[in-house]
């Protein structure tokens, strides 16, 4: 008996599924004709709008989640840290998305605050709040899940492929830092605040990965429950992210082809989903806890 | 001597018989009463317990727990449960692990709306 994906969880796929048909439309376009020009504009307006959209539901339904639950709960603090890292996504999307975009529709050109074009500290804000203080904000959130887990013994042993799967984090987030310290000792007078303060992203990133491996072993321990499903979506946004993350990586080094790192940006919209559909599930859980009755008494087949 | 023992356990379980309980209201209960209600349910069980019959109300809300357990956490949570709870042989030790389960991960709320759902209609 698997029970059914909430109706909320359904439209954001839904939503998803439309934007990719467009967005893989004008990737076929830029493949044909070499031309940026419409998947630049699928990423920048209905690819910015989905962006906040998905983000402020995310934060809807994370503050529906955390009102679940009691203040002296463990998962009270849990759902308000997930609340908040959502939060710094969607004004991180805010601020890098739409405010500091240059498009005509953006209000803060509008309303003649800010000249077209991208104001640097704004976009700074922005990528620094959606990336290590989000980041920061969910491992800690993760961390009092993966802990209470395994107090209630629902969080399975790691296998030898989750091992192997961590030691690869390791070793990629060790290469980064490799990165990061050639910057260091090379250029010093380049450096930026902004840039130090993304180099947390990696290392965090990585613990974020570590918690995903462990919540996705407890998901398969668990079995397709709406309660699993939710930290099962939380495992797959930060897959996603750290996907995106590797993609960036590799288009930087000159790893992925010109004509194949378009479809490396597609990815963020799946971790963006994915991190809104978890506390979609958790809300759906708590609604069906409410629903139905065991009106009858029956020995057998006893479904409320 | 045995019959002695059988005849001191019917006398205790007799005057120790709690007053019976309303049948189940339409309205929702307050907290207080819906856990009088509850631990009702439990003393009741518990005073059966004491004697060997087997308990038939126990085991069905037990085979409730593990729907709504089967429901929120899947299959395999359940089998975990329930490889967990083997030792005990009542059904009570799997009514306190899904219990516990329920409030950690859905909130103390929804855990006391299933819980009056697990033990609706029961005597």
């Amino acid at each position: 008996m698997t029970p059914a994906a909430p109706k909320s969880v359904r439209w954001l796929w839904t939503a998803l599924s439309a934007l990719l048909v467009v967005g893989l439309a004008a990737y076929g376009y830029f493949v044909l004709t070499g031309s940026y020009g419409p998947l630049v504009t699928v990423f920048n307006i209905p690819g910015s709008f989905f962006f906040i959209l998905v983000t402020a539901t995310e934060v809807y339904f994370a503050y529906r989640a955390r009102g679940l639950f009691e203040p002296a709960e463990p998962m009270r603090t849990t759902w308000t840290l997930i609340l908040l890292s959502a939060c710094c996504r969607l004004s991180g999307a805010a601020f890098t998305q739409a405010l500091t975009a240059p498009i005509s529709g953006n209000l803060l050109v509008m309303v003649k605050v800010l000249q077209p074009g991208r104001p640097q500290l704004l976009h700074s804000i922005g990528i620094i709040m959606s990336g290590p203080v989000a980041m920061a904000l969910l491992a800690a959130g993760l961390m009092r899940v993966v802990v209470l887990q395994r107090r209630l013994g629902v969080l399975g042993g790691l296998t030898v492929l989750d091992k192997s799967f961590i030691a690869a984090i390791l070793i990629f987030t060790a290469r980064q830092l490799v990165d990061i310290g050639g910057v260091l000792f090379g250029d010093r007078a380049r450096l930026s605040v902004t840039q130090t303060i993304l180099w947390f992203s990696d290392p965090l990133l990585a613990l974020l990965l570590m918690q995903a491996v462990s919540i996705r072993r407890s998901v398969v321990n668990m079995g397709q429950g709406l309660v699993a499903r939710c930290w099962g979506m939380m495992a797959l946004g930060v897959a996603f992210t750290s996907a995106g993350d590797l993609m960036m990586w590799a288009e930087t080094h000159g790893l992925i082809a010109t004509a194949i790192s378009p479809l490396g940006w597609f990815i963020w919209f799946f971790a963006v989903t994915a991190f809104a559909s978890a506390p979609c599930y958790q809300v759906e859980a708590a609604r069906k806890a409410h629903e139905g009755s065991y009106a009858v008494r029956r020995m057998a087949g006893n479904q409320p | 001597m045995r019959w002695l023992h059988r005849l001191r356990a019917r006398l205790r379980r007799a005057s120790a018989e709690p007053a019976p309980l309303p049948d189940e209201p339409d309205t929702p209960l307050t907290p207080v009463a819906e856990l009088e209600r509850v631990l009702g349910v439990w003393t009741r069980w518990w005073m059966r317990g004491q004697g060997d019959e087997p308990d038939e109300q126990l085991a069905l809300a037990g085979e409730r727990a593990e729907a709504e357990l089967q429901r929120f956490f899947g299959q395999r949570a359940l089998q975990r449960v329930q490889a967990a709870c083997s030792a005990s042989s009542d059904g009570g030790t799997m009514l306190l692990a899904a219990d516990r389960l329920f409030v950690a991960f859905l909130g103390t709320r929804a855990a006391m709306a299933l819980t009056r759902k697990l033990y609706s209609n029961l005597r």
